[in-house]
């Protein structure tokens, strides 16, 4: 519901300026916290040393967007190449080798929201959010099956533990998202 | 331009409102608005802007309507799913009012289609849903002297001013300077 | 009473979900100092390698950007409310999430 609240308050500001009527919300930021139900208002001033619109810009014609906003995370480890390939299995390859393999343990690493949707049976939850391979409880004698929503989470926790020295690494291609399509009809897909 | 008696009809508690007036409301007729979005914020925005009667209205999306957007994309139904989102709203829009023009502009934005875009109408509204678009918007919009209604929403809270350089106003950088990693986007 | 800092809905989860923490401090530096120093993890998100606060977040002084007042040298009183901004882009996250 709360794009419905927002919408509308652009389209009345988009009114009010081809009518010319009223106090536009320029210069001012309305922030609106449907939680809290309330409404503020900030301050926003030209920047004179805005890039665009400020006294020396420097951006005097289109730029390229995807470049511009493919800002690396600061501060952030940059996680092993490895050949991703090598660890991936699509859902029907994962269960034919989990089934048939004694030392599997199926880890989930999605937050526990999502686990709360849907899981696959006998796994255990891990979120990616606070995952640490020492304090996992996992054990390296094992084979770890790992997965998430998309298959994307899944393989940062997989170079998280290859680096902490585990072998015996799969990761499920697609998530439990094309796990839902490929092997388990009945469960919903989100 | 007139207003037919159709629309005198219809536009009634509107002309009769001082801050509106027969004027205002032919200065609505003769307005033009382009909406780049057409989901959660786009469709309480095209409804309202197309029933006030707002004449030209452009939509810009390139996605379809999917069964998991029907929860808040209220312009979409159930029997929309696997159209083309910037169809399903027009629908909607001229159903409420079929005296108004709706363009569809079922395409990417991009920075050799936008300003020839933005030249054809007269604001710009910006319920965009990522970073690129919206900084492109923002040059687009400054270059094309065109004020910039923007909207956007995270979780339970939204964010919403007009950036209006070429009225003296701020412009989205002015605000933001850079948009966050890309990396942060929760997948 | 002390300092009010409102923590958008996208830093929440570093704050043990509040909306807002009260801190003390004669500065917006201080105050915000005082916020990471009890909560670790807000730190990278809200600070930039040399300390400066990261280009996608304001920060607002009394609903005015510290940024045309004297930045994080700031100074606050008691009473005095700190909101900090991120942007935000429909279905984006500004902040960490794995």
């Amino acid at each position: 519901m709360l794009p419905g609240v927002v919408g509308l308050i652009q389209a009345t500001e988009v009114i009010k300026l081809i009518l010319d009527r009223g106090a536009p919300l320029i210069g001012r930021l309305l922030l609106y916290d449907a939680m809290k139900m309330n409404f503020k208002e900030v301050r926003v001033r030209k920047d004179p040393e805005c890039v665009l619109c400020g006294d020396n810009p420097s951006v005097t014609e289109l730029i390229d967007y995807e470049s511009f906003c493919d800002v690396p995370l600061p501060g952030a480890e940059v996680p092993e190449e490895i050949d991703e390939a090598a660890y991936e299995l699509s859902p029907q390859e994962f269960k034919a080798a989990m089934d048939q393999d004694p030392s599997a343990v199926l880890v989930d690493v999605r937050e526990s929201f999502e686990w709360d949707i849907c899981k696959i049976d006998g796994a255990q939850l891990l979120p990616l959010s606070s995952f640490e391979p020492a304090t996992s409880g996992l054990d390296q004698e094992d084979s770890i099956y790992l997965y998430c929503y998309k298959g994307k989470r899944s393989m940062l926790a997989l170079k998280e533990l290859k680096k902490a020295g585990f072998k015996k690494l799969k990761n499920l291609s697609g998530g439990i998202d094309l796990w839902a399509e490929e092997v388990d009809s009945d469960m919903p897909q989100y | 331009m007139k207003l037919n008696n159709e629309e005198i009809n219809r536009y009634s508690r509107h002309l009769t409102l001082p801050e509106v007036g027969m004027a205002g409301q032919l200065d609505l007729k003769e307005s033009s608005v382009l909406m780049i979005g057409a989901g959660g914020l786009g469709s309480p925005l095209g409804m309202y802007l197309g029933a006030v009667g707002v004449g030209k209205i452009g939509l810009v999306d390139f996605d379809v309507v999917d069964h998991t957007n029907l929860h808040r994309q209220i312009a979409h139904t159930t029997s929309d799913e696997g159209r083309p989102k910037v169809e399903s709203l027009r629908d909607t829009i001229l159903a409420g009012n079929p005296n108004i023009e709706v363009e569809i502009h079922n395409i990417r934005l991009e920075r050799d289609n936008v300003l020839e875009l933005f030249k054809q109408y007269d604001i710009i509204a910006d319920g965009s849903d990522n970073f690129e678009t919206r900084y492109l918007i923002n040059d687009a919009a400054y270059f094309s002297k065109k004020p910039l209604v923007s909207a956007a929403i995270f979780r339970f809270q939204g964010q919403i001013t007009i950036f209006s350089p070429e009225a003296g106003g701020p412009c989205y950088r002015c605000l933001y300077s850079e948009p966050p990693p890309a990396s942060l986007v929760p997948n | 009473m002390g300092v009010v800092i409102e923590i958008p809905s996208a830093l929440k989860q570093y704050v043990n979900d509040q909306d807002e923490v009260e801190v003390s401090g004669s500065s917006v530096e201080e105050a915000i100092g005082a916020l990471v120093a009890e909560y670790t993890e807000l730190k990278v998100n809200l600070f930039d390698e040399n300390g400066k606060i990261r280009s996608f977040i304001n920060v607002y002084l009394n609903d005015d950007d510290i940024r045309y007042a004297d930045g994080l040298k700031s100074e606050v009183q008691d009473g005095d409310s700190i909101q900090i901004v991120p942007s935000v882009a429909g279905g984006y996250s500004t902040v960490k999430y794995s």
